[in-house]
């Protein structure tokens, strides 16, 4: 293959791949980006096995080919050349010649048919989902989806078409839960939606924070689809398919608390460095911090037995009972950083309840916090 | 490339794993067992690829054809669903928890793009303790469409948990006419490891010889062929045994050249120790059956000089030594006391000093 290209577009289009080149697998393959040249285009396809990326742009195609090129050292020496343009030509070794301005160097590359297979994402039914409101469920949800390889269910945010035709989001880790239920505009409920959609599919969440790392909120609309097992992405040329998890999400609708009395709504930056205060004193273990609601407002306390107690009490507007609950303050912290009104609204039912944290002027969402036994 | 005709003997082996294949009764753990280089990973390796070549239909049993990428890239492994688990450490080589963790995350989604997802475990008796004991849970609740294939040539040395859990294929030793029969092709195969080995400087009546001293382990056969302790054996075995019982110096120095050759004294007690089981059976027998089939002039020649009791002590001896060697005794002395037998077969007197 012998191509001819410009050095800024290739640039572009490998720093997309980057996230998903793994640096220490057992599959060496993996690291390469398989290279396509044909009718004027170069289609580059990246994968770690549970995400893929492929994308393509413009190019002088003078001999049509395929090769696997070290993506991230293909990255590293694309983005530094001087040269406006790059030659890019392989040998029957599958070694690469790349050549710009006053540079010439060789790198190691490997025959295509050693690459995985790669989904052929074009038939794919896709439906548009509006960019920016996809990146904002994915920010509202995936500070709590789990860590624990354990639990595989978890560790990926859950998805579904409602019968509503809204899209929802939830994640959880069995100590806290977001969720988001919205219905962007752009998105066509009309169009003839796969079972498995409406049934809810589990979204990994190295898939989710690439999306959100490579999506190019200026560009073409987003769209999303299903094939197979992996639900696709599709963002002008560029696509990003994600395996999805296997297995079924648990009944959340269970946990999410009931109406009660007990609300205060307080300004989310007063509540924000009132918790950074009383922190400092919450214990290193457990990250303890109290929240007690009564006549006199809002009192965040935190103790340890090593450093000392902290209260910090906020005045504000509450009808309810006496009550208070104990949390994990990076829980709450967490929260209070996906939230981006200025109000922030907190429910207590009692001391072992699921507490609920909302933002009063965004309905759609809400997030559920368990507290700490005191 | 794995080839299932290239699999060598078995056919029991091979057609247990066939007819398995054939009805889609596969087990979700197979323990390969039976002594070391007989083909036991090159079988799992070819199940591994037969399991996932392109060309064959499903739930029937057709030979990996060798040509499909899937075939391909299971020899060069590079397939994304074969997952190769080997011992790794310089010094102390075992199999850690953190691959078999790898293991297990992966096996939380189906194959990629493959039938099966399978996973070779070699050498399974270097699992470390804890590593095992994750491996049980995959044993237990087996992932769907998910292979395990675990290779060991002691499994005593393997938790009785895991044992229970799989099914056990036993591999029995190579006759030695394949033994002799696959070396000289397999010699001449690349083999990045072999260095500048000349493959072409081996004398072809070698090969008989190689599958004797290998026992049925093609992989020992060759280890033989390759150090090139055949090709020296008469000479060696005319130094050992041409020892004057008056000359001390002689004996010393030959005792402490043996004692010096490092690795290589286990191998040339090795040569000894089947030297003396020809001479054996050559008493008894006469030419047939013997190892050192190129020996058997020299065989003849020494023979009257032991009886048939000198032989079997000295066998001991040797046996005996061999097990002492691997338990870190002196060397030095190890092999004076060796050669003062073999220099004084009859009475085994100590020689005064001259």
């Amino acid at each position: 293959m012998k191509i001819r290209i410009s050095s800024t577009a290739f640039t572009e289009e490998l720093f997309k791949l980057q996230g998903v080149v793994s640096h220490r697998s057992t599959l060496a393959i993996l690291s390469n980006a398989l290279l396509e040249a044909k009718d004027g285009m170069l289609t580059l396809h990246a994968t770690d096995l549970d995400i893929s990326v492929s994308t393509s742009c413009a190019c002088e195609v003078l001999e049509p080919g395929k090769v696997t090129l070290q993506a991230r050292s293909l990255f590293d020496i694309v983005k530094n050349l001087d040269g406006d343009t790059l030659e890019l030509e392989t040998e029957d070794n599958h070694w690469a010649n790349l050549k710009s301005g006053a540079v010439a160097c060789r790198i190691v590359g490997t025959h295509a048919d050693e690459f995985p297979h790669i989904l052929d994402t074009t038939g794919v039914e896709l439906f548009p989902i509006g960019t920016e409101r996809l990146l904002d469920m994915i920010e509202k949800t995936i500070f709590s989806i789990s860590t624990d390889d354990s639990r595989a269910n978890l560790t990926g945010a859950f998805f579904r078409v409602t019968d509503n035709n809204t899209l929802l989001m939830v994640s959880t880790d069995g100590h806290r839960l977001s969720k988001i239920e919205t219905r962007p505009e752009e998105f066509d409920p009309k169009a003839d939606i796969p079972s498995s959609l409406t049934d809810g599919i589990i979204i990994p969440r190295k898939g989710l924070a690439e999306i959100k790392r490579i999506v190019d909120t200026d560009g073409p609309e987003l769209s999303f689809g299903l094939l197979d097992n992996n639900i696709v992405f599709q963002n002008g040329p560029m696509s990003l398919s994600v395996r999805l998890i296997d297995g079924s999400f648990p009944d959340f609708t269970q946990v999410l608390p009931k109406e009660t009395d007990n609300r205060a709504v307080v300004e989310k930056e007063v509540l924000s460095q009132s918790l950074k205060f009383v922190s400092l004193f919450a214990s290193s273990k457990t990250h303890n911090v109290r929240l007690s609601l009564s006549d006199e407002g809002l009192e965040l306390y935190a103790s340890d037995p090593d450093r000392g107690e902290a209260t910090k009490t906020m005045p504000v507007n509450y009808e309810g009972q006496n009550v208070k609950a104990g949390f994990n303050f990076r829980y709450l912290k967490d929260v209070l950083s996906a939230i981006d009104g200025d109000a922030v609204s907190i429910e207590i039912i009692d001391t072992l309840s699921p507490t609920l944290i909302r933002d009063p002027d965004r309905e759609e969402m809400l997030f559920v916090v368990m507290p700490m036994r005191l | 490339m794995q080839y299932w005709s290239d699999i060598l003997g078995h056919q029991r082996v091979q057609s247990v794993l066939s007819r398995a294949i054939d009805g889609g009764r596969l087990h979700h753990a197979y323990l390969f067992t039976g002594p070391e280089g007989v083909g036991k990973f090159t079988t799992a390796q070819t199940l591994a690829a037969t399991l996932n070549c392109e060309r064959r239909p499903a739930d029937t049993f057709a030979p990996s054809c060798g040509q499909c990428s899937s075939c391909r890239r299971i020899a060069s492994r590079q397939h994304p669903d074969v997952l190769f688990i080997e011992p790794t450490g310089k010094s102390v080589r075992l199999i850690k928890i953190d691959q078999i963790r790898q293991l297990q995350k992966s096996a939380v989604s189906s194959p990629y793009e493959g039938r099966f997802r399978v996973v070779l475990i070699d050498d399974a008796h270097l699992l470390r303790e804890e590593a095992a004991n994750a491996l049980l849970k995959t044993l237990e609740e087996p992932p769907a469409r998910t292979i395990l294939l675990l290779v060991t040539d002691q499994p005593h040395r393997l938790l009785d948990t895991i044992i229970s859990r799989c099914q056990r294929v036993r591999f029995g030793s190579l006759s030695l006419e394949t033994v002799a029969d696959a070396l000289p092709k397999l010699l001449t195969q690349a083999d990045p490891e072999a260095g500048d080995f000349d493959a072409d400087s081996i004398d072809p009546t070698l090969f008989p010889v190689a599958a004797g001293y290998g026992e049925g382990s093609l992989g020992r056969s060759l280890a033989m062929l390759k150090s090139g302790m055949l090709a020296e054996r008469q000479e060696f075995l005319e130094q050992m045994l041409g020892l004057d019982p008056r000359s001390p110096i002689a004996w010393l120095n030959a005792a402490k050249d043996l004692a010096d050759s490092g690795s290589g004294f286990q191998e040339k007690l090795d040569v000894l120790t089947v030297f003396f089981r020809d001479m054996m059976l050559f008493k008894r027998t006469g030419t047939d059956r013997l190892v050192n089939q190129d020996l058997h002039e020299l065989i003849a020649r020494i023979e009257p000089r032991f009886s048939m009791e000198a032989l079997l002590t000295t066998l001991d001896a040797l046996m005996s030594a061999r097990r002492r060697l691997r338990g870190n005794v002196n060397s030095q002395l190890l092999a004076e006391e060796l050669l003062d037998r073999l220099r004084n077969p009859q009475t085994r007197a100590l020689t005064p000093p001259a």
